[in-house]
């Protein structure tokens, strides 16, 4: 039974990494950039659900929306802002551009809001339950069924819709996409904001039971990198897949020795997956 | 003489970098204060780690982000032999190259089979690793770290082999000799064939390869070389702060300052890292130095005090972090308006 509720909580888990990662891959897949302050807009997500809690009382279930609305037009702006202007460049200044975006949003929040670790106690979906033999966490479930219906979502908006396959085009190739009448800027300026907006969600269902501090966002985002890695950097299936993948062997890695170490399974499971396949699971060249 | 004191190394003329050296050895004689030494310490101590970083992100174009984990090394290795096996630094150093060297062979010979993004986050993940391998043993002081004993030298000699000293002094010339060991074996090495390989690997991996070179060789090497360099500025370091702890010795800022320095200066070229430490540390130990003075506020007394109190705590420094703010934004402007680095802006200009 132990190792039962161990899987479950690691899927659980793993659906929210799932998702984080979902959206690195979407913009790496489509402009190559690997965008290292991906976990900080979950961070900002996080706070802004905390702040509408705690000043408005307004439940995070209920901001986690605006947030992700909010995020759309901050993805938005900072690719017309930053990324824009390194989408030729070298991969050393695109890493830069967003490193260093990385520090300043953590280093702002710290800022802002010091590193107190603030909570949300109390919502809808606090509470606990038993099926089967398995305990539930409430928020846990909510926020891991969330996070699948948008990973649903972002699959669906990427494989069905005219703006998805406008994304698909130019990630296959934009010299061509452009010949064929697609505004390349603008297909990566939408992959921006859908890549913030889905981790937003992320974020606001996270607020329910995670605490946040400035560096929530990056404890998410750094094994989310691994996910994406592993499934082949630009697949969104594989980030999907990867990111079950990582939850189920963080989760099992620090039941069965120390939560410490629980990241370090996760590192060893990026190397023993490249070292085998240098081009991820799931990757092409 | 005249002819030599105008041959120019990389652009500087030899008289300029006589008359840099010089002033260099000459400042902390005119700057008594502690603090403007420390500032000059360490942007030296950068410096030469940035030269160092180059040899392998430069002219190999292997762009690490984990040269922390060899910072680490360098400091750990010095403060255990010192502090449980108690050995001197003259001693210790040996050892910390030793385990540098296998560290590096190791975590070169599998990862530089990745390209791009895959060998970037492998070294970040590796140092990841090993920072919390090291945070969670209890042998190298867990999270807390390893403090010196401090040891009450007689005399010169005496602190010398004991790598402690009272005065910042012999630091000041200790870090000027890092630094000029690293700019002598980086220009070594660019000058030499193995040099000319590194570069033609940056330039086109697979092309070098066809031609001949070892390209897993060349790169191992350039790495080891890298480390070596890199290490002994991490035993410099532990002996000068006397405490190591893994967050400020193996952590992924350092990695970072270490490396944008270097692009900060300009990649791949020799007097890049230099100007880059001497315009980034100034720049974060003031900053930390202006913070510290003051006292945070307590958050809870702002609620009544209005918006002056808000304000007034934001200019204490607020919750902190002002410092890594700042490089976060100088990171991103550069990123974004000079990915040349400030010596491709001066060349441009030429």
């Amino acid at each position: 039974m132990i190792y039962g509720q161990v899987l479950v909580d690691g899927l659980i888990v793993g659906l929210i990494f799932a998702l984080v990662a979902m959206g690195l891959s979407l913009i790496y897949g489509v402009m190559n950039i690997v965008n290292f302050a991906h976990g900080e807009f979950m961070m900002l997500a996080m706070y802004f659900c905390f702040f509408l809690w705690i000043l408005a009382g307004i439940d995070p279930l209920l901001s986690t929306p605006i947030a992700a609305v909010l995020m759309y037009f901050v993805g938005v702006a900072v690719y017309r802002v930053l990324i824009r202007q390194v989408l030729q460049a070298t991969m050393v200044a695109q890493i830069f551009a967003t490193f260093g975006l990385l520090l300043f949003m953590q280093a702002s929040a710290h800022f802002l809001w010091k590193s107190d670790a603030r909570t949300i106690p109390q919502s809808w979906v606090s509470g606990q339950f038993q099926l089967g033999g398995l305990f539930f966490n409430g928020p846990e479930v909510v926020a891991g069924a969330g996070a699948l219906m948008t990973a649903a979502a972002l699959y669906w908006f990427i494989h069905r819709t005219e703006t998805g396959l406008a994304l698909q085009a130019v990630a296959e190739d934009a010299q061509a996409a452009r010949l064929m009448g697609i505004d390349s800027d603008r297909v990566f300026g939408i992959a921006w904001g859908v890549s913030c907006a889905a981790v937003a969600i992320g974020g606001g269902l996270l607020s329910t039971y995670y605490a946040i501090t400035p560096l929530s966002g990056a404890r998410w985002a750094l094994p989310a990198f691994v996910a994406v890695a592993i499934g082949g950097f630009g697949s969104i299936s594989g980030a999907f897949l990867g990111g079950l993948i990582i939850g189920v062997v963080q989760t099992a890695g620090g039941f069965f020795t120390s939560p410490n170490y629980k990241h370090l399974f996760v590192f060893a499971l990026y190397l023993l997956v490249v070292f085998w396949r240098p081009y991820g699971l799931l990757g092409r060249r | 003489m005249r002819a030599w004191l105008g041959h120019r190394v990389e652009g500087l003329p030899v008289a300029a970098i006589a008359a840099l050296g010089i002033a260099l050895a000459v400042y902390p004689l005119v700057a008594t204060l502690p603090f403007w030494r420390h500032v000059v310490i360490m942007s030296m101590l950068y410096g030469a780690m940035g030269v160092a970083w180059n040899i392998l992100g430069g002219l190999a174009g292997q762009v690490s982000f984990g040269h922390a984990l060899y910072f680490g090394v360098g400091a750990y290795a010095a403060a255990y032999c010192y502090k449980v096996l108690g050995l001197a630094p003259l001693v210790s150093i040996p050892i910390a190259l030793a385990v540098s060297c296998v560290a590096a062979v190791l975590v070169g010979l599998p990862t530089f089979r990745l390209r791009g993004h895959y060998f970037v986050l492998a070294s970040v993940f590796i140092m990841e690793g090993i920072h919390i391998v090291v945070s969670n043993w209890d042998r190298f002081g867990a999270a807390i770290g390893l403090e010196y004993p401090v040891y009450k030298a007689k005399g010169f000699a005496d602190a010398l082999w004991h790598g402690q000293f009272q005065d910042k002094l012999p630091y000041y010339y200790l870090a000027f000799l890092l630094l000029g060991l690293a700019l002598v074996v980086f220009r070594a090495i660019q000058r030499s064939p193995f040099g000319m390989f590194l570069v033609a690997i940056r330039e086109e991996q697979d092309a070098a390869q066809s031609l001949g070179v070892n390209v897993a060789r060349c790169k191992l090497y350039a790495l080891v070389a890298s480390a070596a360099i890199t290490t002994l500025c991490g035993t410099f370091y532990a002996q000068y702060v006397l405490y190591v702890e893994p967050s400020s010795t193996m952590s992924l800022v350092i990695s970072l300052e270490i490396c944008f320095i270097a692009i900060l200066g300009g990649i791949g070229t020799l007097w890049g890292p230099v100007l880059g430490a001497f315009v980034i540390v100034p720049v974060t130990e003031l900053l930390r130095a202006y913070l510290s003075g003051r006292i945070a506020l307590d958050m809870s007394a702002l609620a009544d005090g209005g918006i002056a109190a808000w304000l007034e705590y934001y200019a204490r420094g607020g919750g902190g972090n002002l410092d890594i703010l700042a490089y976060g934004l100088m990171i991103m402007l550069i990123a974004r308006f000079q990915p040349a680095g400030v010596l491709g802006f001066l060349r441009r200009i030429d």
